[in-house]
């Protein structure tokens, strides 16, 4: 549960999010998917409740660099490189990089690999200012995936770019995390990229929120593109009926 | 854009000026002197006007280096702290709608006629306008950038070094643009106020003023024009090399 300005933001959001697995939230806008992803960031505390992740506090995650973000802006610094923007998190809280050592946490993929990845590596050197809306978006999920997190939390990080680019750019997200298996919240208001990326989705009420549905995503046996429709109706339908 | 559509409407406006002060010098020298008696001026003694520039800006310099340091530091302190910010704050913004000047004999009374004073009065004069650009420039870093950052619990100095310090950049080098040249008045004032042994613009501005040698006080004015065309020319410079980062169409450039 979360209060903010005298006014419940969540009530009663209660989901498990398996390992390895992505999960999109989906939820009217200002139904709190923001605040819960903040939540689970380390970023703002719950007035109560509890959330876990991998059996550990929020902050504690975050503490050995556990927890990777990519918010709606890509938030990259101009004064530095593409390739500096990336790595900049692991050149942050020396301490939370002895932790996450101590934890045996896996290796990190190579900055330049990474960029490779997302088709950056020509601009290593350029400033963001140079680069489109697009690639300055996959240089902040380099950035996520640079730290090897074990969960990452993307907060509508498509939503400012134009339709090709963003099917390009879920495409790109797709491939990194059926590469590096981390586990991936995804907020969106779009149902067609939840269930186009996500295995399960859950639906969450106007706020203050609330779990209204948990619709699994099938990737498996044959027509994909069926099972994502009928995922999306699903998804609609609790929408529409919580409306 | 070139050259003579550059160049050419200054030049013009300043033929006119140029023109219309020749014409007013002409029907009274009291009120004006004539142009070729304040180029005689500075023709018949360069050295002596030389001197005193460099007297001028040596505690205009001083006065700013000093000013511009306190400035820096206390936005970090200020930005670093709720506390400290409530407390400073509003005194910060006194201090900036007062015209420091006025204490400028109070100053000379206190610290005598050496430089001190001169430096003191420009110290207060460029600080304030630094440490509030630069106390809004720290707490402008983007949301999103720091809750990247605090996602991975970066340091309040990490936070401070890698974002929050680059981020007032642009807020620093406009309040510098002001504060160079403005260094220059507090340190005129504080000579015109004291004298003193060492013999600056505003010491050459306040006997010749007292002798009506107009055409003195104005090629002194002329050498306090080009000194402070210096000094906001290294501010641009500056800002050029600190801020080559930015775009070419951001706000600040």
């Amino acid at each position: 549960m979360r209060v903010r300005g005298g006014r419940r933001t969540l009530d009663g959001v209660d989901a498990d999010v398996p390992r390895g697995g992505f999960t999109a939230v989906v939820g009217p806008s200002g139904c709190g998917k923001s605040t819960l992803l903040r939540i689970l960031a380390g970023l703002e505390d719950p007035d109560a409740g509890r959330v876990s992740v991998f059996g550990q506090s929020p902050a504690r995650a975050a503490a050995r660099k556990a927890v990777g973000v990519v918010p709606q802006d890509p938030a990259l610094l101009p004064w530095l490189s593409v390739e500096d923007n990336v790595t900049l998190p692991l050149r942050v809280n020396r301490a939370g990089e002895r932790a996450r050592a101590a934890a045996g946490a896996p290796q990190r993929p190579d900055p330049g690999e990474l960029l490779a990845t997302v088709g950056l590596a020509d601009v290593a050197r350029a400033r963001p200012h140079e680069l489109s809306g697009g690639m300055r978006q996959r240089v902040a999920v380099a950035r996520a995936f640079a730290l090897a997190p074990e969960l990452l939390l993307l907060d509508e990080p498509f939503s400012a770019v134009d339709e090709l680019t963003r099917e390009q750019l879920q495409v790109e997200l797709g491939a990194l995390w059926r590469r590096w298996r981390t586990t991936v919240v995804l907020v969106t208001h779009s149902l067609r990229e939840a269930v186009a990326l996500a295995d399960t989705v859950v639906v969450l009420s106007p706020g203050p929120a609330r779990v209204i549905g948990v619709v699994g995503v099938a990737r498996v046996d044959g027509d994909e593109s069926r099972h994502r429709h009928e995922a999306e109706a699903q998804v609609r339908a609790h929408l529409l009926a919580s409306a | 854009m070139s050259a003579v559509t550059r160049w050419l409407p200054p030049l013009v406006a300043a033929l006119v000026v140029a023109g219309l002060w020749q014409l007013v010098a002409a029907r009274d020298p009291y009120l004006l002197p004539a142009l070729p008696a304040v180029a005689a001026a500075l023709v018949g003694d360069p050295g002596g006007y030389a001197l005193a520039t460099a007297t001028t800006a040596a505690e205009a310099l001083a006065g700013l280096v000093v000013g511009v340091a306190s400035g820096l530091l206390v936005a970090v302190v200020v930005s670093e702290s709720a506390l400290v910010r409530r407390a400073v704050l509003p005194l910060a913004v006194v201090a900036t709608v007062t015209p420091v000047v006025a204490i400028a004999p109070a100053l000379v009374v206190a610290l005598g006629f050496g430089p001190a004073p001169k430096i003191v009065v420009t110290a207060l004069i460029t600080a304030f306008p630094v440490l509030v650009g630069a106390a809004a420039g720290l707490r402008s870093a983007p949301p999103d950038a720091l809750a990247v950052l605090h996602s991975v619990r970066a340091s309040r100095w990490e936070v401070l070094w890698w974002l929050r310090v680059p981020a007032s950049l642009p807020y620093v080098t406009a309040a510098l643009r002001v504060v160079f040249p403005l260094s220059l008045v507090g340190a005129v004032v504080a000579e015109l106020v004291a004298a003193g042994s060492a013999r600056g613009l505003g010491t050459v501005i306040s006997i010749a003023s007292s002798n009506a040698a107009l055409a003195q006080v104005y090629a002194a004015v002329v050498c306090l024009a080009v000194l402070g065309l210096g000094l906001l020319g290294s501010a641009v410079l500056l800002e050029r090399r600190v801020l080559a980062w930015a775009s070419p169409s951001s706000p600040s450039r």
